[in-house]
Parts: C-alpha cells; structure tokens; sequence
C-alpha cells in the first residue's frame, strides 16, 4: 500500500525536477531525463550524418554542414549523454547502495546539475551562432580558424567540465566518508567501484582538458600564439593536453557502464559473482593504465617516432584487466539459472558488442595497424563499438534494471525486449560493415566517399534506421511505464544490494535507520543461512 | 573530523614550527635568488633549484598544510596528482 | 545494537574511522584538480621553453620577482597563524592574521601588475610571441587564484568580525588555509621554473 502512496507522490511531486533540490534522488532523475533528452538530439544528429551518406555524393548536407553535424553529435553524445547518465545513476544509486541518507555535499550536487544544464544549453546554443565544425576533437589550427560557434563549444565543453569535477570529487568523498557500518570496501556494489575508480579519472583529467580548451579560447579572441605555427606554436601540444583527458575519457564511460553490468548478471543469473576482488581491482587498475596510454591517438600527428612504442604497449597491458572483467562476467552467467529480463538481454548484448569494440581496439593499439586505418571507419566502428554497443547497452540496461526503484513503476517487458531486439539487430548492422569501409580505406568526417564504399554504407545507414525505429518503443515504454504503469514492490529483482531494501522509490533520507551491513552483495543461490539474504540484515524491506 | 582543541601551550609549540618553516622558506628563498645572480650556467643550477623547490614545496604542505599530522591519506592525494602532473608535463614538452 | 536517531556527525563515521574529514578530503581532491590545471598550463610552458628558447626570459627580474615571492611565503604564515589563533580561542589573533594576509595578498597582487606593467612596455606581452603568450597565461592565471583568495579571506575576516568563528567551528579556516597555501605551492613551483631554471 505504501509503495502505491509513494508512486502517487512521485507524479504529484514532478515540479520539484524543474527546481533546486539538494535530494540526490531528484538530483539523479533530473540528470538522467536531461541526459536522455540530449541524447535524442544527439541520435537525431546521427540520422542526418547516416542519411547524408546513404548515396556518394553530398545531397542533403554540403561540406561544412555535414562537419558541424559530425562535430555535434559527437560532442553531444560525449559530453552531454555518456558521461553525464552514468552521473545520473551514480547520483540516485550510490548512496543508496553505501547506507547513506546522501551525498557527502547535497548543494555542490545540486550545483552541478545546475552547471551540466547551462553547460549543455550553451553547447547546444552554438548550433545557432555556426556550430563548432572541427570535430569533436578540436584540433588546432582548424579550431582556432573556424567561425565563432567554436569558441562558445569551447567554453561550454569548460562549462560542462566543471560539472563533472564537482561530480567527481562529490562521488570519491561519499563513498570514502559515508558508508555504513559493516559496508566495507569489500562489500560495496561494484557499481559503487566503478564509480570511485571514473571519479578518479574525473578529478585528475578533466581539468587539463580545460586547460587546452581555455588555450585555444585565447588563440582564437586575444591572439596568442600557443599554437600558431608562425609565431612557435605547437599543433602538437593541444594534441597532447587534449588527449590527456580524452583518453580517460572512454573509460569514464565505460567504467561505470560495466559496473552496472557487474550489477545486473549476479542477479539474473541467481549467482554470486565470479571475481569480485579482481573485478574492483580492475576498474582500478584501468584507470591507472588509462592515464598512460593517450599518445595512441597520436601515432600519425608527426610527434617524435620513438615515444609511439610505449605508447603501444601501455595500450595493450590495458587489454588484461579489460579481459579479466569478461572472463568474469562469463564466470558469473555460467551454469546460472537465467532470468532474460530486458535488463539482462541488454547486458548480455553488451558482452558480445562490446567484445568486438575492444579486441578491435587492440588492433588499434598497434603502430602499423593504427597507421594504415587512423582516421578511417575503422577506428568509428571501433568507438561506436565500445561506446554504442557496450556503453549505451549498459545504460540501458541500468534504465531497465532500476527504472522501478527510482519511478516506482514497472517498464513493460514486451517493449523492452523490442526495444532490444531491434537495438542488437541495428547496432551491428550500422557499425560491422564501418570495419570493412574503414579497413579498405574509407575516411571519416567526410561527407562524400569514392564510390566502392556505396553498398556498405547503405548497410550501415539501414542499420541507423533500425536504431532510430527502436527508441520508439523505449521511449513510449518510459513515458507511458512512468505514468500509470503497473505499481513496483521495493525488490522486483530479488536483488541483495541497498538500494533495493528501500522502497520504490526511496523515501526521504532513504533509510529509517542507518542500516548495518553484515553481507556481502552478490551471494546469490549460496546454501545456507546467507541464503539469498539482503545485504543488511537489518534494513527493512517494504 | 574537528581539529581537537589544543591548549594554549602545545599552540605555543605549533607556533614556533610554523616560525622556524617560515625562516627556512625565507632563507632558502634568498639563497635561490642569490644563485641566480651568481652568473653560473643555467643548466648547473637546473637541479639545484629544482631541490630547493620542492624542499619548500614539501615545507609548506607538511607544516602549514599539516600533511604530517593528518592522515597519510590526503599526501597521497597531493602527491599522486602531483607525479602525474610530472610526467604529463615532461613527456609533453618532449613530445609537443 | 541502538539504533539512536541518527545525529548529523553519524553520516561521515566510515570517513573519521579512516581519519578523513569530508570537508578537508573535498578540498584535497579539489586542489588535485587544480594541480592538474595547472599542469596543462605548465606543461605549455616548457614546452616552449624547452622548445623554442627565446631571449625574452632575459627580460625577467628575478630579484624583484623574488621579493613578491617572499610577501607570498610570508602570507602563508600569516595564514597558519590566524588558524592557530582560532584554534585556541584567540579572536583577535584570528582577525588580525586575516588582515595581515590579506594585505600581503594584496601586495602580492600589485607586485605582479607592476612587474606585467614593466614587462609590457619592454615589449613582452600576452600576444608577443609563445613565451609571452604562455608567460602571462601561466602567471595569470596563478593570479586570479590569489585575487580569489584574497577575496574568501575577505569574506572570513568579516565573518569573524561578526564572531563567526569558534575553536571549534574553525573548519572553514582551516579549508581557506588549505586552498591558500596551494596557491603558495603553485607559486613555488612557478618561481622556480620560470624565473630560476
């Protein structure tokens, strides 16, 4: 009964989304709905940029236009939809799975909600002062000639870093100082993991990206002269600070996205999981590594030829705590009594997708190999590979796994495994033939191509229409779920973690009492008196 | 965690190992500004300087910051960042 | 096991069992962030400095620089002691160091103008070429952080005014202490590597 009160209360309450709250809750939902908003925008970008290279030719969008859409999908897909949802997540999630009635700062929390959304406001405003078209990878000198929209991308992509270090720093100081008592670090979520070892990242690299970006501001409005050629400047040197953070960037979306993949099979497949120390230390260890390799993306920009080899090689070593992860997961689901929840199917889609992404990142790794397809669509269908297919597999899959914590309703199943179905079927078929295009030697940001790439890019357009088609049964399911779907116990997974011994959604400050944590997480199916426990033996269930 | 509340008399002994740090840093100071003028080559002094620095550097955070007396958790989270930024910086400017 | 109504001080006991205050350990991870800013704008610097040598360094005065760099060490001090004042109950002590390092901030601050001042009619500007360029940045921007500092110890100094502080809630002065003192360090290191090396 009093789980159909709190649904009540959620729809009646929906003006406090729209104002300054300092519940971590509200805080979450306002940053996922943000984020799902931009990337709507973002994937519309996509349809534009599939649609132009449907045929040879530039039919639909000349050359600069097609390089602000490329560019703006891109950013947006990056800076206003991967890296801010998992915030979202982490918000609504993290200090529920901790014991906390909160995070560690409520009003820097708010604030940087607050920040991302004026962050994404002025990104999305410089589509109306000519976009930023150099990529999203800004490289100069092209960036600090290209119209004013650069700049004010550039400043917005400040905006929204600033955003995410508060997130960051936010994140690591919770879940130091707040866990309950019993919550030590070896029984915290591997969620919560995930999100210690990408607030790390947050706080040590985003600030440099900041740094190139306030560099390139001045080139462009007060004339100096960092990378102007003529005067001394270095091309190179913004190639270094801007990869500095975006390297760790990908593994601040992926990071997170595989902790909800640590969250989801334990629980749907009635097991403990497989590896859960080596899975932590890990993500841990990725992201270490992850702050060492970022030259790879530089073997062919003319820096000195000897520093490429370490470069190589850090970007290998990356590849074992990477396969660690897999082998567990595959541990995990082995022999397990499988429920295929929507959830579930979008986490096995992951495994396989993202599979793909990283082995062809190893390739990628390698000078040569790196050499002969930079900037084709091979290196595309690599990153949408890791960043599509596993990334945003992930996010759905948490969507699917928590939509009735956080709304206290049930998404529908049906439409949920049509929305998967229809995801894996696209997803493969956008991006299986770019591997093929890009290894046979068809560049990126281009809008027109030689005419032998035809047949695969129709494949892969048809792909981007599926993918387009199937978020219309994810978002009719989420809109249609939240209003008036069918009511959510506090526990519909029979989950063991924290946040599932609250109610659907969480009443004010979460807990009655703080809880006392006396189990691990994932002892599922373990005989004995453990048995299926929750975590805390002493927080109420609804 | 509140800074206990120390009596007077151990403030008293606090007070004169920030005076005896500030002396240093005062000392070390001129003795740099001093090197300089010395008309050495450039490339001589490079280490030495570099020592110097991060002699004040560290006297600052150990004392003024308290990093001696707080838990070795927060120098890790000065230092780590700190040898990152080093090796950032290095490679960087070798590379660029 | 009582489960009491939780007090406020509850909510952080993982953090005191490790010795970490939450607020002090927020504002460690920020200074990280910063050391890292500084960083990209450092590693500019030597970039060009290791890269393209130029003549223009010759335009520096070290001495000079060297006296500011001596206010700035000094209203580090100046800092310690007015949380050291608090901490043992002593106002007036707090005021007074607080307005000390105010004034050396300030100070610090004019000796800066003066010396871009200087620097400008020599020839050596922001838009002169890679060493200026990265010279006004990195010096500039080292600036703003001391203006905002200076600024927060403002808005302390008149939160103590007002007896805002106890020894016991000197925490926030103690967070300016730290942000203060990191802004010395950074100066430190531009000294040495700027001016010295």
């Amino acid at each position: 009964m009093s789980a159909d009160a709190y649904a009540v209360k959620a729809t009646a309450g929906w003006r406090r989304y729209l104002r300054w709250n300092t519940d971590h809750k509200v805080i979450g939902v306002q940053y996922l709905v943000t984020t799902f908003v931009f990337f709507f925008i973002g994937g519309l970008l996509a349809m534009l940029v599939r649609s132009e290279l449907a045929r040879p030719g530039t039919d639909i969008l000349a050359g600069q236009q097609f390089n602000r859409v490329v560019t703006n999908h891109g950013s947006l897909m990056i800076f206003l939809w991967i890296i801010p949802v998992f915030a979202g997540f982490a918000n609504f999630m993290l200090p529920l799975m901790i014991g906390a009635r909160d995070m560690a700062f409520p009003r820097l929390n708010a604030a940087s909600y607050w920040t991302f959304l004026a962050g994404g406001v002025v990104m999305v405003a410089s589509f109306f002062v000519g976009a930023a078209e150099t990529g999203w990878t800004a490289y100069v000198p092209l960036s600090i000639r290209a119209p004013d929209g650069q700049t004010v991308w550039a400043v917005s992509v400040i905006i929204i870093g600033a955003s995410s270090t508060m997130g960051g720093i936010n994140f690591i100081t919770t879940t130091l100082t707040m866990r309950a008592e019993g919550m030590s670090f070896w029984r915290l979520p591997l969620f919560v993991w995930s999100m210690l070892a990408t607030s790390l990242l947050v706080v040590i690299a985003t600030p440099v990206l900041t740094a190139s970006l306030i560099l390139v501001a001045l080139d462009r409005l007060v004339g100096t002269a960092f990378f102007d050629v003529a005067a001394g400047g270095s091309p190179i040197l913004f190639q270094n600070l801007f990869w500095f953070y975006s390297h760790p960037a990908v593994y601040i979306m992926i990071l997170p996205g595989m902790g909800i993949i640590s969250e989801i099979f334990p629980v749907f497949s009635r097991k403990p999981i497989f590896g859960y120390k080596m899975i932590a230390l890990s993500s841990m260890a990725i992201a270490v590594l992850g702050m060492t390799v970022w030259g790879h993306h530089m073997f062919s920009s003319g820096m000195d030829p000897r520093y490429r080899v370490p470069y190589m090689v850090t970007s290998m070593i990356i590849a074992v705590p990477t396969g660690v992860k897999i082998f567990s997961w595959l541990a995990t689901i082995w022999d397990g009594k499988l429920r295929f929840t929507t959830a579930m199917l979008f986490a096995l889609g992951f495994i396989s997708m993202f599979l793909i992404g990283g082995i062809t990142g190893i390739f990628l790794a390698s000078i040569p190999f790196d050499i002969h397809v930079h900037d084709t669509y091979f290196v595309v269908a690599h990153l949408h590979f890791v960043l599509f297919g596993g990334s945003v597999s992930a996010a759905y899959a948490g969507l699917y796994y928590w939509f009735p914590k956080i709304t206290g309703r049930m998404l529908d199943e049906n439409f949920g495994k049509g929305h998967f179905i229809l995801n894996f079927i696209g997803a493969n078929l956008t991006y299986l033939p770019m591997f093929l295009a890009g290894a046979l030697g068809m560049p990126r940001r281009v809008a027109d191509y030689a005419p032998e790439f035809a047949r695969l890019n129709q494949l892969a357009t048809l792909g981007a229409a599926i993918l387009g088609v199937s978020s219309v049964p994810m978002l009719y399911n989420i809109v249609v779920s939240w209003v008036k779907g069918p009511v959510a116990e506090a526990n519909p997974w029979q989950a063991r973690t924290l946040e599932w011994q609250t109610s659907s959604p969480p009443q004010d400050q979460n807990f009655d009492v703080p809880p006392v944590i006396t189990h691990d997480p994932y002892d599922y199916g373990v005989a004995g008196p453990a048995a299926d426990r929750p975590q805390s033996a002493s927080a109420a269930a609804d | 965690m509140q800074a206990t509340n120390p009596p007077a008399e151990s403030q008293n002994a606090r007070r004169a190992t920030y005076a005896l740090v500030f002396v240093l840093l005062a000392v070390i100071t001129a003795v740099e500004v001093g090197l300089s003028y010395l008309g050495l080559p450039r490339t001589s002094l490079t280490a030495p300087f570099l020592m110097l620095s991060l002699g004040k550097a560290s006297l600052v955070a150990a004392f003024f910051m308290h990093l001696r007396s707080d838990t070795r958790f927060y120098t890790y989270v000065l230092v780590i960042p700190a040898l990152m930024l080093l090796l950032f910086a290095l490679l960087t400017a070798a590379s660029s | 096991m009582e489960h009491a109504m939780a007090t406020h001080e509850d909510h952080f006991r993982a953090g005191k069992l490790l010795g970490l205050d939450h607020r002090k350990l927020g504002m460690w991870l920020f200074i990280a962030s910063e050391v890292m800013f500084f960083g990209g704008l450092i590693a500019a610097f030597l970039t060009f400095k290791l890269g393209t040598p130029s003549t223009d360094s010759a335009l520096l005065n070290v001495a000079q620089v060297g006296v500011n760099t001596f206010v700035l060490l000094t209203s580090s001090f100046t800092v310690v002691l007015a949380l050291s004042a608090i901490r043992a109950g002593d106002q007036r002590g707090l005021r007074a160091f607080l307005g000390l390092t105010i004034l050396l901030g300030a100070a610090f601050l004019s000796g800066q103008a003066f010396e871009f001042a200087s620097l400008y009619r020599e020839g050596l500007t922001l838009t002169s070429g890679v060493f200026g360029s990265s010279f006004f940045t990195l010096t500039g921007f080292h600036g703003l952080h001391v203006f905002i500092g200076v600024v927060w110890a403002l808005r302390n100094l008149i939160k103590a005014m007002r007896g805002g502080y106890r020894a016991e809630t000197s925490i926030g002065i103690e967070l300016f202490g730290l942000y203060w003192h990191f802004v010395d360090i950074v100066w430190i290191v531009l000294f040495t590597i700027i001016y010295l090396i």
